[in-house]
Formats: structure tokens, sequence, C-alpha cells
């Protein structure tokens, strides 16, 4: 921070925290981190659309799938481009079970109806009103029914593969790590530990001002790419 | 048109801030009882600057913000009777950036701020007085103002 | 420790001569070639990317909505990067608006999407059609003109194209632009290209608009933008317009911050605005004009009563006796031949002695920074903890 972006130098007239600087031994100068070969990714998502969103304006994730022109892009391109909004449910799956109730409140329908046809003809105006209402009562089931089956399936399949980039901070920079989001930060640590060529003991693991459990996993914690955790020395 | 953008500038300040900031601070919006985010209060932690009196504390810091975010500047307070020369006595940081009338431009980020108070610590301006008792110690006995800014250093240790 | 020697230390936050670039950070791979890096074209108000960009004069810009938000409903404005003072609330400009739909097409679209949405809560709109009309000449419509989709359809086919040099060229020398600077109106000219304009009244060549105040300063991150865009180009510019111009005007007005030229009135506009802040009863609370940009308008406000949007129609007096044919800054479908009348209605001196307030002047209070169009202004007294705050510091001193 402190001299701020550098598309910012006109602002260093105002605000000026130059005095400061030399005395820190880390950086606060957001644009030379992102600037640098660690902070590709954070640029990553609106290069990738802008660079090959030239040739496919709609492309959406596809079109950073694609992104051979931008090569610093391509190097992270299973990131996707929604690290703030979870990715879209799965559409796929979410068909079949909503048939099958339908299928199955029908059937008691019919069955209702039979029952329903031996009575007078009078019963007729009042059988229909219970198939109306019996059909709203489906439609008004079938949207949470899909919600519960897009959350499971959408959490099986980020269970399964999803990965996560995050970055280590300590006071005298910063380190990119890829692990899976249900892996606990434990096998993290110990990784960190070890390049750093420090024990575990010594160090504490701090997101958001909290200290983080060796035993949870980034999913616990929402972490998104590129997310910062800061490592503190005893 | 009504409907500010305090609440977007917000999240995208919370966005940045996850990715990167300078190392030691914390910033986080409240969380209330119910686990809702009020993005309109932030909680966050400015350490004293190392090779200074201040080095060891983390300080803890309130940013209230207002629906007329970013046109004007967050309300900054430390706890209550915080000692420095330039915090009233309620605990409101008095520095050029935080006042609109002077300073403070909508392009000002949060970490700007935390950045710019962490500075604002160690070097006090004793022409913008706050408060008495670190004013006049400041003034007049720098022996005893030093001690106090290290007792209240060590009043605020690391959380973790 | 600054106790030490009891002097204390500046004024934190300060202006401070211009600290050299201390960069502890790896620089290993910045910059070069990141044309595209994300901070070139954020908006520094709402930290996303820029949507329908309006350049001040102090040459930072924003998006409409931050920079109309965000101006003051009584006084003149601030610049949000800078703090330089301006009156106009400017035009979309044109070429940037076109410049991003091709840079960031997914994004732009995202913000399109996301600000209609916030447009059509308050029913209040930005400019729908933004044509990109730096080489016809005397053309009057700048935005607003309402015209169906069919120019979306062909603006979109363009999209599929990269930014190509006439995209970022100078209305006036059709070449490269070089150091550009952008009119009130959104039109961009090389700041060479202006100073040559600059005889009395700086008159924009596209659209004839009259530019208020001074030249305006270069608009930077479009200038470092084409620069990394087009290096041989720009630097094949930058040679051609030192031979022909010497080193005047050149460097002197590339600062950015405050080095416009200290040229005095150059439009009548500027006297009307002379006065002082003390005086501000003539204000109109949160109207501007819809020809020139002016906000708040001051003295004489003719008010459309045909036009049925919300927001409303507005000149200021000079704009009406010039008779302008804008359609509106908010897609207002305000046509010539709509009836004008006088309109007191927001005046200050009109509120507050509804407020029962005397006529000293505005001191101690605050009104809202925003005013939604036709909306009821509150007086409100400055807010009770400043006012302790304040009290404070008096005992004190």
């Amino acid at each position: 921070m402190a001299a701020a972006a550098a598309d910012e130098e006109e602002l260093e007239p105002l605000f000026d925290y130059s005095r400061v600087q030399p005395t820190i031994a880390f950086s606060f100068d957001d644009t030379d981190i992102e600037n640098s070969d660690i902070f590709v990714h954070c640029n990553k998502r609106r290069k990738a659309a802008g660079v090959d969103g030239d040739a496919n304006p709609n492309g959406g994730s596809e079109a950073v799938q694609n992104a051979d022109t931008a090569p610093r892009a391509a190097a992270v391109v299973d990131l996707g481009e929604e690290d703030w909004l979870p990715p879209p449910p799965p559409k796929t799956k979410c068909t079949v079970r909503p048939e099958l109730e339908e299928s199955s409140v029908l059937r008691e329908l019919r069955l209702q109806k039979q029952a329903m046809a031996k009575f007078a003809e009078s019963a007729d105006d009042f059988l229909e009103k219970v198939v109306q209402t019996a059909k709203q009562k489906v439609q008004a089931r079938i949207p949470t029914e899909h919600i519960d089956l897009d959350n499971s399936s959408e959490r099986q399949v980020e269970n399964a593969r999803q990965k996560v980039v995050i970055t280590i901070q300590d006071k005298a920079g910063q380190q990119q790590f890829r692990i899976y989001k249900d892996e606990k930060f434990d096998k993290l640590f110990k990784a960190y530990a070890k390049k750093v060529n420090l024990s575990l003991a010594d160090l504490t693991f701090v997101f958001d001002g909290d200290k983080l459990d060796p035993a949870s996993t980034p999913e616990d914690l929402d972490l998104e790419d590129e997310d910062m955790i800061e490592v503190r020395h005893k | 048109m009504s409907g500010g953008i305090a609440r977007g500038r917000l999240a995208e300040e919370r966005k940045a801030w996850r990715k990167n900031h300078p190392h030691g601070f914390v910033a986080k919006p409240e969380t209330m009882a119910d686990g809702t985010v009020n993005l309109m209060i932030w909680h966050c932690t400015i350490p004293g600057k190392q090779g200074t009196d201040w080095e060891g504390g983390y300080f803890p810091l309130t940013l209230h913000f207002s629906e007329d975010y970013p046109s004007k500047p967050p309300k900054c307070k430390f706890p209550q009777g915080f000692f420095h020369p330039n915090v009233y006595p309620s605990g409101t940081v008095c520095l050029s950036i935080l006042n609109e009338d002077s300073g403070w431009r909508p392009a000002i980020t949060v970490k700007q701020i935390l950045v710019g108070i962490q500075d604002l610590l160690d070097q006090p301006n004793p022409a913008d007085p706050a408060q008495t008792d670190g004013y006049h110690l400041f003034i007049q006995d720098p022996t005893e103002y030093k001690r106090r800014v290290r007792l209240q250093a060590k009043q605020y240790p690391p959380i973790v | 420790m600054a106790s030490e020697d009891g002097s204390g230390g500046n004024s934190p936050g300060q202006a401070a001569p211009a600290p050299p670039e201390w960069n502890p950070a790896p620089a290993a791979g910045s910059g070069c070639g990141d044309v595209e890096e994300d901070p070139q074209f954020q908006c520094c108000v709402c930290l996303d990317l820029l949507y329908k960009p309006v350049v001040i004069a102090c040459g930072h810009m924003s998006c409409f909505w931050c920079v109309h938000k965000a101006m003051h409903v009584i006084r003149e404005s601030h610049c949000a990067v800078c703090r330089q003072p301006y009156k106009h609330f400017p035009s979309i400009c044109q070429l940037l608006h076109h410049l991003l739909i091709k840079l960031e097409p997914v994004e732009y679209k995202r913000r399109e999407k996301e600000v209609l949405e916030d447009e059509k809560r308050v029913d209040t709109y930005s400019p729908q059609i933004i044509e990109f009309l730096n080489f016809r000449s005397n053309n009057c419509e700048i935005d607003g003109e309402n015209r169906p989709e069919e120019s979306n359809s062909q603006s979109s086919a363009e999209h599929l194209k990269k930014v190509k040099l006439e995209d970022v060229s100078c209305a006036l020398c059709k070449e490269l632009l070089y150091q550009p600077a952008v009119l009130n109106c959104g039109h961009v000219y090389c700041m060479s290209c202006l100073s040559s304009l600059d005889d009395g009244a700086l008159e924009c060549k596209v659209c004839g608009g009259l530019h208020p105040g001074d030249v305006p300063n270069v608009c930077l991150d479009l200038d470092h933008f084409i620069e990394e865009y087009f290096p041989v180009e720009y630097d094949l510019k930058r040679e051609k317009i030192q031979l022909l111009k010497g080193e005047c005007n050149i460097k002197g007005s590339s600062s950015g911050t405050s080095s416009t030229k200290e040229g005095g009135g150059r439009a009548s506009k500027k006297e009307n605005f002379a006065l002082k802040d003390d005086d501000l009863s003539d204000v109109h609370i949160g109207v501007g004009c819809d020809s020139c940009g002016v906000y708040p308008i001051r003295g004489k406000r003719y008010r459309c009563k045909d036009c049925t949007e919300l927001i409303g129609f507005d000149l200021c007096e000079e704009c009406y006796n010039t008779k302008s044919k804008l359609p509106g800054r908010f897609n207002q479908h305000h046509t010539p031949d709509h009836r004008m009348e006088l309109d007191n209605s927001a005046l200050l001196h009109r509120i507050m002695r509804l407020q029962g307030i005397h006529e000293e002047g505005p001191g101690g209070v605050i009104i809202g920074e925003f005013v939604a169009p036709g909306a009821v202004v509150h007086v409100i007294p400055d807010d009770l903890e400043e006012l302790e705050d304040m009290g404070e510091e008096d005992q004190l001193l």
C-alpha cells in the first residue's frame, strides 16, 4: 500500500508515506506484488476475459480455458473465473428426482381419482380442485427439490476435485500453494515449514486475525482462490 | 439516484484485502450474531511499527462507514481512552486524510487508512491535538510519554 | 520516537515532496507487457471495472454514476483522486467507453447488467446509446439520443476486433492520441492539438460544445494505456510532436494533478461561478444542467414542463439562452419543442426558509450529499459526535 497503486502516482503529493516505507521489512505495495510472478493469478480473471474475450465475447469460462494467447492465464486455467461466487450448480442430475416425485404424486392422484370416480358426479368438481391443488403442490415442491439436489451434488463435485490457491505471507514476502479445498491445513503448514526450513512449532498461521486450526480445511473457512494466510514466527 | 455505492465498494475493498494486505494487519467486516456480515462496520487490528515504542502492540480499531462512503470517510475509532495525542477521548482518530473537508479522497482505500493510522501512531501531529493527556506528555515529558506508549503496547498483545 | 525532540512529526498524510519509488516487492515479471493489467481501468471510487467512464478536468476518471453520486449538491465537487475542485459533470467519454467494450467485453457486460438493474430500481438512467463520433464533425448528438437496438448489434460486431489505432485517435489530428485530454463533452484530443485550439473559448470540434473552465489535464490512465498498447506508434508520435512544438506545453501539462494552465476566465460561464462560497442562496440544490453539466445550477434554472422522466430536464440560464439541442444527460427524451419554465423550487434560500433557518448562510448545515430528483431535502445538523469532538478540541486549545 502506502504509495498506493502505480496508476496513482499522481496521488502521492497529497498522500505520502515515503518516510514509512524504508523502515518496514515487508511490502504493502499491491501493484508491485500483483505485477510480480507470485501474484499473476490475481490479475488473471479480467486479463483472460479481456484477451480472449475479443475473440469470444460471450465465452464465459470456456473463454478462460482457451486463453492460449495469454500464457499466464493459461497457467492457471483450472481456477475458473468465479473466485467470488460459488460455481453455478450443475444441472444435469437435477431432472431425475423431481420427475420421480411428480410421477409418484400423480400416481397417488390417479388412485385418488379412481376412488373418487365411484362417487356421484357432483364429486367431479371437488376432484378437479384436488387435482389442481395437488399439482400446485407438486410445482411448489420442485424448486426446493432442485436446490437440495444442486447443493449436494455440487458439494460432492467440490469434495472430489476442487483445489484452491492460497497465498502465505510472512514478513518477507509471499508464496502461493495449491491445495484441495477439503484437505486439512496441516499438510499445507508442514509443506510450508519444510520450504522455509523452520520448525512447524515455531510458526503460527493466521487468517483474518484468527489462528488457523491445522485440522480445519479451506472449505471450513470458505477460502477462495488467492486468499492470503499470514504466518507469524514465534 | 438514491442508493449509494457504499456496499459495493466495501465488498470490493474486502475482496482486495483478502487477497493482499500488509503483514500483521487485520480488517474484517463485522459478523452479526446470526452469521450475516455487516459491511458497514469493520474490525481491524493495526500492529505497532517495528523499531518504535509501539512495536509489539496490536491495536484494535473499528471503522464505521456511512451510506455516503466513499464520498465521506469512515469514522475510525480506537478503544475509549486510547493514549495518543491525536486520538479523541472517545477513541476517534484525528487525521487529515480522514477529514472530509481537508484530506479525504474517495480513492483512499481501507489499506491506506490503516497504514496511515499506523504511521500516525509513531508520528503524532502536535498541531492538531485531540486529548490533553497524550498531548501534554508528548510536549512536556518525553520520557513519561515513551513509558506510557510502551505500557499501552503491552496492553494490546497479539491475539494469536 | 518523535517525543525525544518534542518537535514531533509532520502532519501525517499532508503534502510532501514526491518520494522516490521504493519497491520491496520482487520485481520479476512486473509491468512490461502487462497491457491489460487490472488496476489500469479500475474505478477508484467503486474499485470495480470502470463503466461508462467520465473524465474530470483534472484528468482522473470514474464511472458515470460514481462521479454523479459523489458530486456535492450545493457546492463545487472535488476529484476523488486529487481533490481538485470541479463544477461540471462531464459527459461520458465515448472513446474510453468503446475501448473498454473491446478490452473487457465480458466484465463490461456484467457491469452493464448490474448498473442497469440499479438504474431500473430508481427509474433514472445513464445514457443508453453512446456513439463514438470522433470522426464525424458538426454532429451534436453525444449521448442519450434514444435509438433502437440496431446500433447495438452493429457495435457488437465491432467488438470482435481488437483495439485499433483509430479507436484511440485524436478528434483533431486523426492520428494516435499522444497525451490525451478529455473535454467536458467527453471528446478526446491530444494535448498539443488542444492547445492549438486554445484561443478564447475552448470549443469541441466534434460536437461544438463549449468546454467550461481551463484546458483539462492529460488523462494519464489513457495515456499510459496507449503508450503500452501502441509503443512504436506512440514513440513516433512523441517525436513528431516534439519536433513540431519543441519542449513547450508538453512536459508542463502532463503531471496530472494541478498543472492546468492558469489561463484565467475563458468561458463567460466561469464568471458566473466566480462567486465565493459565502453566498449560496441562489443554488439549486441537487439540480444540474443537462447541457453543460454544471452541478448544481446557480442563478436561473429552467425546467422542462414536458419531460416525464423522474430526474426531469433542466438547463442553466446560459444554456437556455443558447438553445441547446442536447437530449439530456440521463437518457431523457427531451426535444427542442418541449416547453421550458423558470423554476425556483430547489433554491437553497427557499428551503432554508421552509426549515426556519435564517439566511445568514448554510454554515453548520449539512445537506445530504445526494438528493434524489424530486426528493425532499432534509436539512440536518452536524453529526453529534463530531460536535462533541470539536468541543473537546476547543477546550484543549
